[in-house]
């Protein structure tokens, strides 16, 4: 480099202009100012699933053709793909950046999917997990007592679950209708936490066959006893034959027992609770009116789930609220007045007002009151604190008793299946730190979260969202046969492929491509990309053009 | 293959026979069925090339620039104001030496709005160290556009084939398309010297200080001077190989001329039936058909003239404050070499208006009634 070389002659004269040696030696990266480097963001939909899951992750697997490594990633997080890609709300999809340039990802539809995939096709064993000698109770078999009993066995614990009913899954098998979850899947999604050594037993139910001494030899309990017990507000006419209320009903019909409606069945609520009864009394051939006493938009219900009951011939009678249930020795119908929206109550929703006057009666075979569940704290131990309905537990899951952590409905109130997963899954980790002696509270994700003016759509165009196919209405009357089908391989393979992975690197090369350095290459090896500082001027044009918002620029700290 | 296409598939043919590798390309009338000929090309397979959708010529040319300077055999096309947008990058592209080829479909510059034929787009930029050839026919252009890549890979400047627009570009004639495996022996692939290179990174085109710029002027006007003897030899090649010969320019009936006029791009064809005419009725007029333009072909056309005692140029162009431009080069070649030579310079046609047959022969017959023109410019079918 130190060698001048000094032109004499017109011949001598390059007929370019070009270094005669590599410009290697040139470090431009001294020139940067601003420091692009790679970083994993959040995306919305992670952010809004109560699971956390990182769903960005294993669609990019999918849609690699890689659905095995998309199965074990949710599994990391979720053991109930199947399970939650039926009957999940899927606040995912809400929040899916996709829905603001054509349509949301699928991702409830894909969830099924791959837990299907991995029912037909894979299994876990608990091979390679290192037993640990403490053994943990589970009072409760829903989702929320399951999956804390999973996430324990993943840790190596020995974990017993006591369950009041005969058989396992909690709401999920008594409350859920077959039609939205067959029990097949059910089954097999148990039997994949039981054949991690998770031990079940069944009809053992607290404060009645399961007493305290039988939980001494455990290290910690998780108390998931769910919300069972029903609103029962003072209805003239409640106690006749033929007046129902919603989770009795369900869990009847669910447990095989023969139940007679009679033609003409009034449904009361909005809640899941009652769009399941009122698709299920369909179903058994019933005429079916749901009457709810606000608006059809301020319904609890899964919308979907209320789409579907109005497709099957379900009747909606909206801001009309029961008054009495008439009848001589048996139900005969449903006296209810229209309403008009008050004042706002505590939660904000303007409470509904009845109109006198308004009165009219329906005809009716059977009520089914569905006017919401709430836990039933009779049998909590001594000394275990609660309030508002719910036993108290802190953001670790802990209630008032050491070694006593709590979750799910009974702990929350929340409500839905997913929920209740996260917060046994919650447990789990507040058990593990316990045992472990740990003091420090859970990491917590402040990653940014990523919003569609940080994906580059330049790189992505318009794709119809994969619709799902259903059984048609006259395949549904006086069958419990399931409604929704899954999608084909290559459908949700082609619809993953919709995903932006916002804020997750999928090894695009766009960032490669773009470099005018040529200071980003990729090492093959780790899967990842490598940035040449030596040589990177920092223009920023890797990070700006990046699809998908997963990498970042800042100022160059020079002198630390 | 003989099939009857448009000036603008002509092109599209060359530049597919060449096996170009990258083709940016904006449209612009009358060029755009160059551009959308190639895309069908690149979309069906048939041409294995990069097709980039550029926002403006500026940037087709840089891209151009970009491409060649990676080794890859590069090609756009254009007419008018999107040449004249890509004068900057033209510089560049003959000074960094890239034998990048361009299609110049002619059209008038604006203002006012024309879409029409004349040469003023690509005569603008004769400085700019381009090689620029014009076409009389569909088969020439075709021709032109492989030779073109011959010559410029040879000498290392980029080239321009100019065709007229509508008059070629949207006029359909028989044309014997060459078949792939007769090109590829004539054009082999382009491997050059220097370029760039992830894995051996250099600096091209760093600053040269006075001491050596100059002499780095001086190569590039050595390669114009050597690229007349390399397209002769590539025209040679051309006719063993295909049957077709063009030559840096042709005599036509110039002989024993004693008016010849000076044509270039299709008035050419026109001026032959003239000629052909005078010739009938026993009048010693001929024709010089000018295909190259860039570099001027001064000793070629000086043997030519210089013993001629009338030269009538036929300008589709002109140097606003000065002349016709063929004909400011002419009289340039002629100066103190053909003192004897008396030389019109006509100007017709411009944006678009027909050089008839007529025309032409109201030239011949102005050049025949006057000793001299009567200035440096003779308007020719300007309204009184």
């Amino acid at each position: 480099m130190e060698e001048k070389i000094v032109i004499k002659t017109l011949k001598d004269t390059p007929f370019l202009s070009v270094s005669l040696q590599s410009t290697l030696w040139n470090k431009t990266g001294t020139w940067r100012y601003l420091r692009p480097s790679y970083i994993t963001r959040r995306a919305p939909c992670s952010k809004a699933c109560p699971i956390e899951q990182d769903i960005s992750f294993y669609l990019t697997s999918l849609a690699d053709g890689k659905p095995e490594e998309a199965w074990r990633k949710i599994l990391e997080s979720n053991p109930f793909p199947s399970t939650c890609g039926r009957v999940c709300h899927h606040p995912c999809e809400r929040e899916c950046n996709r829905k603001d340039y054509d349509e949301a990802l699928a991702i409830n539809s894909l969830e099924r999917f791959l837990g299907d995939w991995g029912i037909q096709k894979e299994s876990l064993d608990g091979r390679g997990i290192t037993k640990k000698k403490e053994r943990v109770a589970i009072i409760g078999s829903g989702p929320a007592g399951l999956s804390c009993a999973y996430f324990l066995a993943l840790e190596g614990y020995g974990v017993t679950i006591f369950e009041a009913m005969k058989e396992p899954g909690g709401m999920l098998r008594y409350g859920i209708p077959k039609y939205r979850l067959p029990r097949n899947i059910l089954n097999q999604e148990i039997s994949r936490i039981t054949s991690l050594g998770v031990e079940i037993k069944t009809g053992k139910r607290l404060g009645g066959d399961l007493g305290p001494e039988e939980l001494k030899p455990y290290a910690a309990v998780f108390l998931a006893t769910g919300a069972w017990a029903e609103q029962k507000p003072k209805l003239p006419g409640d106690d006749l034959p033929g007046v129902w209320h919603g989770l009795s009903f369900l869990r009847e019909v669910n447990s095989g027992k023969k139940v007679f409606l009679g033609k003409r069945v009034v449904i009361v609520g909005g809640g899941n609770t009652a769009i399941d009864s009122a698709r299920v009394a369909w179903r058994m051939g019933s005429k079916v009116t749901v009457l709810y006493r606000r608006t059809k938009a301020d319904m609890p219900a899964i919308p979907d789930e209320i789409e579907e009951a109005g497709k099957e011939g379900v009747d909606f009678i909206f801001q009309a609220a029961p008054v009495k249930i008439t009848g001589n020795r048996k139900v005969q119908g449903v006296k209810y007045l229209k309403t008009k929206p008050g004042k706002p109550d505590a939660s904000g929703r303007r409470s509904p007002v009845l109109i006198q006057g308004s009165g009219f009666t329906l005809k009716a075979d059977s009520v089914i009151l569905a006017l919401g569940e709430r836990a039933d704290l009779s049998f909590l131990p001594e000394g275990m604190g609660a309030g508002n309905g719910l036993i108290a537990i802190d953001a670790w899951g802990r209630t008032n008793l050491a070694g006593f952590f709590a979750g799910g409905d009974a702990a929350t109130g929340e409500g839905y299946v997913s929920q209740a997963i996260a917060s046994g899954k919650k447990g789990a980790q507040a058990i593990h730190r316990y045992l472990r002696g740990k003091k420090e509270n859970p990491d917590e994700d402040h990653r940014e979260v990523v919003t569609l003016d940080k994906i580059n759509l330049d790189y992505f165009s318009h794709q119809e969202r994969a619709g799902i196919s259903s059984l048609g209405v006259s395949q549904r009357r006086g069958k419990f046969a399931e409604v929704h089908k899954g999608l084909s391989p290559s459908r949700a393979k082609g619809e993953a492929e919709r995903c932006f992975s916002c804020g997750n690197c999928i090894q695009c090369n766009v960032c490669l491509m773009v470099c005018p350095d040529v200071a980003v290459s990729f090492l093959a090896g780790e899967g990842k990309y490598l940035i040449d500082y030596d040589h990177c001027k920092g223009c920023g044009i890797c990070a700006v053009e990046c699809p998908r918002s997963a990498m970042k620029l800042e100022e160059e700290k020079w002198n630390e | 293959m003989e099939r009857v296409i448009s000036g603008n598939e002509a092109v599209a043919y060359g530049a597919m026979l060449s096996r170009v590798q990258v083709i940016p390309a904006y449209p612009i009338s009358p060029q755009t069925t160059i551009v959308e000929a190639l895309s069908d090309f690149c979309a069906s397979g048939k041409l294995k090339a990069d097709f980039v959708k550029v926002e403006s010529e500026h940037s087709a040319i840089s891209c151009c620039v970009g491409a060649a300077s990676a080794g890859a055999r590069a090609f756009t096309a254009t007419s008018a104001q999107g040449l004249a947008l890509m004068h900057e990058v033209l510089h560049w592209a003959a000074g960094a030496r890239l034998p990048i080829v361009m299609a110049n479909v002619n059209r008038a510059m604006a203002a006012p709005w024309t879409m029409w034929c004349d040469q003023g787009d690509s005569l603008a930029q004769r400085d700019t160290g381009w090689l620029q050839f014009y076409c009389e026919d569909n088969q020439e252009v075709l021709d032109s556009i492989i030779m073109a890549y011959r010559i410029s890979e040879k000498v290392l400047l980029p080239a321009m084939v100019c065709l007229d627009g509508f008059i070629l570009s949207h006029t359909y004639e028989q044309v014997d398309i060459p078949e792939a495996g007769d090109v590829d022996p004539y054009l082999p692939s382009y491997n050059p010297t220097f370029k760039l290179d992830v894995d051996d990174p250099r600096s091209f085109n760093a600053a040269f200080l006075p001491d050596v710029y100059m002499e780095q002027r001086v190569k590039i006007q050595q390669a114009m001077e050597e690229a007349k003897e390399v397209a002769k030899q590539v025209d040679e090649e051309f006719g063993r190989a295909f049957g077709r010969r063009y030559g840096i320019l042709e005599e036509y009936q110039a002989e024993d001329a004693d008016i010849l006029l000076v044509t270039s791009g299709t008035i050419t064809g026109t001026a032959r039936v003239v000629v052909d005419d005078y010739r009938e009725k026993g009048e010693k007029v001929g024709l010089l058909k000018m295909k190259m333009f860039r570099p001027f072909p001064t000793g070629d056309v000086r043997r030519v003239l210089q013993k001629v005692k009338k030269v009538a140029v036929v300008d589709r162009n002109i140097s606003f404050g000065a002349t016709g431009i063929f004909a400011q080069e002419i009289r340039s070649v002629l100066h103190h070499h053909g003192e004897g030579t008396s030389v019109f310079g006509f100007i017709a046609g411009l944006g678009g208006r027909d050089v008839t047959p007529q025309a032409l022969r109201d030239i011949v017959e102005y050049t025949k009634g006057k000793e001299a023109p009567e200035g440096d410019i003779v308007w020719m079918g300007v309204k009184p």
